[in-house]
């Protein structure tokens, strides 16, 4: 095999995700993937694999990784301070949206993750299962990912026998992916017939804060109560919901459902978050406020088309470097200068 | 009754939900069904396509798509055209006979159950047996399966506190629905026995959930003995589960 990490340290809320387990929500295995597939696009996009590639998603504390044999290359999208300590035991950092490659003895320390959401890719990927057509960790019953957990101290995983040839120039961006500001966008429905017409102007019209009762199936939301048309109201026979729906249960308050959230659900729902948006809900911290605002699918679809655009312009911009010690064969030879030698400027 | 014209109710830019009924109907569902069997049709044909999911419920069913699909705007014209047309299936697409096991050791609630209705024990067991259940729906955890309707004759609310640990394979009700339990979890259900085959396998690759909404459930009574002989594990998935459907189409 390529390589084989241990995990020194799982940290905290880390996971192996895809795009996620669809097609078998009929069976109400929810879809889980990504939280921000956009964010972890861009993490594939530093180590040269598919858009969509099995990441580590990470929340709270990122993991330790050691590597035991081989070497592996790796990024991160997202905002945390990593740092590597090679097996002779320099430190360096690694920097967010740099590639890096890590050999036998090296580790990496993540540490934290500053809002709310990053991606750890691997070039090739790991070496995990598939269940039900997808990497992707569902932890409440134990599907998928690593042992059907988070990453948990101790564990292991190996990479592909075949991973990207460590020995091509590390990619960067200059500059991070950001999600722009702005409320976030909702399309009312499928049940905003069971709240009153002031419910509806409170959604939009006020501002919302995030608690700390939030996971990767759903945000509780603290704010202005919202009012059903009547107590009956509070409750539907269960229908199907998906990540972006915006349930208010009987005490008024919202839950926007995320990646992991059931097939189906009992609570009227208001509002559904749109797919260009829903990445954001990833990155609100317990504490953090914003604003709803009501749109179209017209401009759902352009809103869309805006991200991927963004997206497409970002993945455009990364350039190779060269990290220290790295020997730039292929530059050397071209120059025709007669033998290699070691690169020794900084790194970043 | 159904509405006279499906509602069509958007669920963000990835999702649609087609409505047939404002509550449980054994007809609307039934509809729901044949729905979301010709949605599958028009998937399989070429007809409809960025569908990645389609999930039939009590009144309605959901279709997730894939938003940037050249044919996502399309897609709810034809759910709407669809929807009109539904029928339900001409036949249950699959008949189950399923053991369950009533001893007391895996039923704690049987006895307050009976008790509520003046029954013994066993003459509740014997109304549970009596009717056959369809599943409504699928949902609240992977695999578990909403069936209805049990006899009007054991209608029970739920626990006032729900258990915070209900073992896997128990066979609850609550309403006039049952259901089983796949996994450890919360649930506030009265458990009245329990079902050794499992609901969801991953080793049963195409379909690790063993029920379908739509499918038709009886159950027949086995003993502790049977139960245990039954839950041991290293029997061939598919076989067990073969050995316990009646019909299939």
């Amino acid at each position: 095999m390529g390589f084989c990490v241990n995990i020194r340290d799982g940290g905290m809320g880390n996971t192996f995700q895809d795009a996620g387990r669809l097609g078998f929500r009929h069976q109400g295995m929810p879809a889980s993937g990504f939280l921000d597939a956009p964010l972890a696009h861009c993490a594939n996009a530093l180590v040269g694999n598919p858009a969509n590639a099995t990441c580590v998603e990470m929340r709270v504390l990122g993991p330790t990784l050691f590597v035991t044999s081989g070497a592996l290359r790796v990024a991160i999208a997202g905002q945390a301070q990593p740092v590597i300590t090679r097996a002779n035991s320099l430190q360096q950092p690694l920097l967010p949206w740099h590639s890096a490659t890590l050999f036998e003895g090296d580790a990496l320390r993540v540490g934290a993750i500053q809002n709310g959401c990053a991606y750890l890719s691997i070039a090739g990927g790991a070496l995990l299962p598939e269940a039900m057509g997808s990497q992707s960790t569902y932890v409440r019953v134990a599907v998928g990912g690593l042992n059907g957990r988070a990453l948990t101290t101790g564990d292991s995983f190996d990479g592909p026998a075949n991973p990207v040839d460590v020995s091509t120039r590390e990619l960067q961006s200059t500059q991070p992916f950001e999600w722009p500001a702005g409320p976030v966008r909702v399309i009312a429905g499928p049940q905003s017939d069971h709240f009153t017409a002031d419910a509806l102007d409170a959604l939009v019209g006020t501002m919302w804060t995030t608690t700390a009762e939030q996971d990767r199936m759903g945000v509780r939301l603290s704010g202005q109560r919202l009012t059903h048309l009547t107590a009956a109201h509070a409750d539907i026979t269960s229908d199907g919901i998906a990540p972006g729906t915006i349930q208010v249960p009987g005490n008024g308050l919202p839950i926007v459902l995320l990646a992991d959230c059931h097939t189906v659900g009992g609570y009227p729902k208001i509002a559904t978050v749109i797919t260009a948006d829903l990445p954001r809900m990833a990155h609100m911290p317990p504490g953090t406020s914003f604003q709803f605002q009501l749109v179209d699918h017209a401009q759902a679809a352009r809103a869309l088309q805006a991200t991927d655009a963004l997206l497409t312009t970002w993945v455009g911009q990364l350039k190779t470097y060269s990290p220290p010690g790295f020997l730039d064969e292929k530059a050397l030879y071209g120059q025709n200068l007669v033998s290699g030698f070691l690169r020794a400027d900084p790194l970043g | 009754m159904g509405y006279s014209e499906p509602k069509l109710l958007a669920m963000g830019d990835a999702a649609w939900t087609v409505e047939l009924g404002p509550d449980i109907d054994i007809d609307v569902n039934a509809r729901c069904m044949g729905l979301a069997a010709s949605i599958a049709d028009a998937v399989a044909s070429g007809e409809l396509s960025g569908v990645v999911d389609i999930v039939p419920t009590f009144r309605s069913v959901t279709v997730h798509f894939d938003p940037r699909h050249s044919s996502a705007p399309t897609i709810p014209s034809h759910l709407q055209a669809l929807a009109r047309a539904a029928t339900p299936p001409t036949a249950a697409r699959r008949t189950w006979r399923l053991p369950a096991c009533f001893d007391s050791r895996y039923a704690p609630d049987l006895q307050a159950v009976a008790d509520r209705h003046n029954l013994s024990p066993e003459a509740a067991i014997a109304q549970f047996l009596s009717t056959p259940l369809r599943v409504y729906a699928m949902g609240f955890m992977p695999g578990f399966a909403y069936m209805a309707s049990t006899p009007e004759g054991l209608a029970c609310p739920r626990l006032t506190t729900p258990r915070t640990q209900v073992p896997p394979k128990s066979l609850a009700i609550a309403g006039r629905m049952a259901a089983i339990y796949p996994w450890m979890s919360p649930g506030g259900w009265n458990l009245i026995g329990a079902m050794p085959i499992p609901t969801f396998d991953l080793q049963v690759r195409a379909s690790p959930a063993l029920f379908e909404a739509g499918d038709v459930v009886t159950f027949f009574e086995i003993d502790a003995g049977t139960f245990q002989t039954l839950e041991k594990p290293g029997r061939d998935p598919i076989a067990l589960r073969r050995e316990f459907l009646v019909d299939s189409l």
